[in-house]
């Protein structure tokens, strides 16, 4: 995280990926229990991961990183799971080596979907192209005719209102 | 939505720009005092006998304790709002502020008894209090609390209730100025009610707009 705050992309994509396979280990751990499919504990993971990278300036890089990492995942699944109706946290661990995460069926058909349809008309362009296709700011600048830092606010100020949405989800 | 695709576009975004909660308190906590302050001078003013010798020991005690609750009460909010932060001297220090109003009733009961203890209670300006003192903490509330909400609070009512404590030191620094009733049994007695009151409105604003 030290490295992703000074700017290096490769450093913050290596601990996003990191932290989502963690992420999803314990979610499924969870979700396996209560019956549910890949997609709900996807969409957990996303709003997991959004939550930390909204929430990334208030660690302090003096501190370590894993209590903060621990203390905003911790509040985040609690509150995820609680919406998905899950009430039982039974230690992860047992579940831990039957369950290997994958990355390779990170296809996703639930809420998060539904969510960004409804932030704002440009605001789901954005999104759509980068998130969803996961094509280059640059790319999707051209094509809507915006400058590549216009985009990039953009795409801020419609992650901090997909966060909202994935919260006020019942 | 892939997940892989939302880690490309989360690293996309724009970098930190985000102010710490630390440093937008210290910009609004003040301006929501200078509030304050301008309130108190427009409709309350300092009392007048403030520079008499016999009053202003007792003012002098209201005062550093309510500043004591203000300073670390605003440290403590703060931290809440940094997750993996836990500085368990803050929640003690607290203590502090309890201690020396208990102290200072000691010394009053050492110097006057305990007669007319009941009246010293009641005071003046019972109910003046229970409504200026919140009345000028609720400035520094909300700056507190939206401070806050650029923080990561993860038990918004306890970051509320501490921010209620610290909005009322800084409320209560001011009032002190003003009353005149010096008892420490009022001072125990309606400073701590009206503390409560601005804690419980803390605790209950912090459960709704501290999450995130």
């Amino acid at each position: 995280m030290r490295l992703a705050l000074a700017g290096d992309e490769g450093a913050y994509r290596r601990l996003l990926e990191e932290l989502g396979t963690t992420f999803r280990r314990l979610v499924r751990a969870r979700l396996s229990k209560a019956n549910r499919g890949n997609a709900e504990v996807e969409d957990i993971v996303q709003e997991v991961l959004l939550a930390v990278h909204l929430k990334r300036h208030t660690w302090d890089p003096r501190l370590p990183f894993a209590p903060w990492v621990h203390t905003v995942a911790r509040h985040k699944l609690i509150d995820a799971l609680r919406r998905q109706g899950v009430r039982h946290f039974e230690s992860v661990d047992d579940f831990a080596d039957v369950l290997p995460a994958p990355s390779d069926t990170q296809s996703d058909l639930g809420d998060a979907e539904r969510l960004i349809s409804q932030l704002k008309q440009r605001q789901q362009q954005i999104v759509r192209a980068m998130a969803v296709e996961g094509r280059p700011a640059a790319d999707v600048a051209s094509e809507i005719g915006m400058t590549e830092g216009a985009v990039r606010v953009a795409l801020h100020r419609a992650l901090k209102d997909l966060a909202r949405l994935f919260r006020e989800t019942q | 939505m892939r997940t892989d695709h939302l880690i490309a576009a989360l690293i996309a975004d724009v970098p930190v720009k985000s102010h710490s909660a630390g440093r937008r308190a210290l910009l609004l906590v003040p301006l929501a005092v200078v509030v304050v302050l301008l309130g108190f001078l427009t409709y309350l003013r300092i009392r007048p006998d403030l520079t008499s010798g016999s009053v202003w020991p007792a003012v002098a005690v209201k005062v550093l304790a309510a500043s004591l609750l203000a300073f670390v009460g605003f440290r403590f909010a703060l931290s809440l709002g940094e997750p993996g932060r836990s500085d368990r001297r803050l929640p003690r220090a607290l203590l502090a502020v309890p201690a020396i109003l208990l102290l200072a009733l000691g010394i009053e009961l050492a110097r006057m008894g305990m007669a007319d203890w009941q009246e010293r209670l009641v005071g003046m300006n019972q109910l003046r209090c229970l409504v200026l003192i919140p009345l000028l903490s609720l400035p520094p509330l909300l700056g507190l609390l939206v401070a806050l909400r650029q923080g990561a609070v993860t038990r918004p009512v306890l970051a509320g209730l501490v921010s209620g404590l610290a909005a009322t030191g800084m409320g209560a620094a001011f009032y002190s100025l003003n009353c005149t009733d010096d008892s420490m049994f009022f001072v125990l007695t309606w400073y701590t009610l009206a503390a409560l009151i601005v804690a419980a409105a803390g605790g209950l604003a912090g459960r709704i707009v501290l999450r995130w």
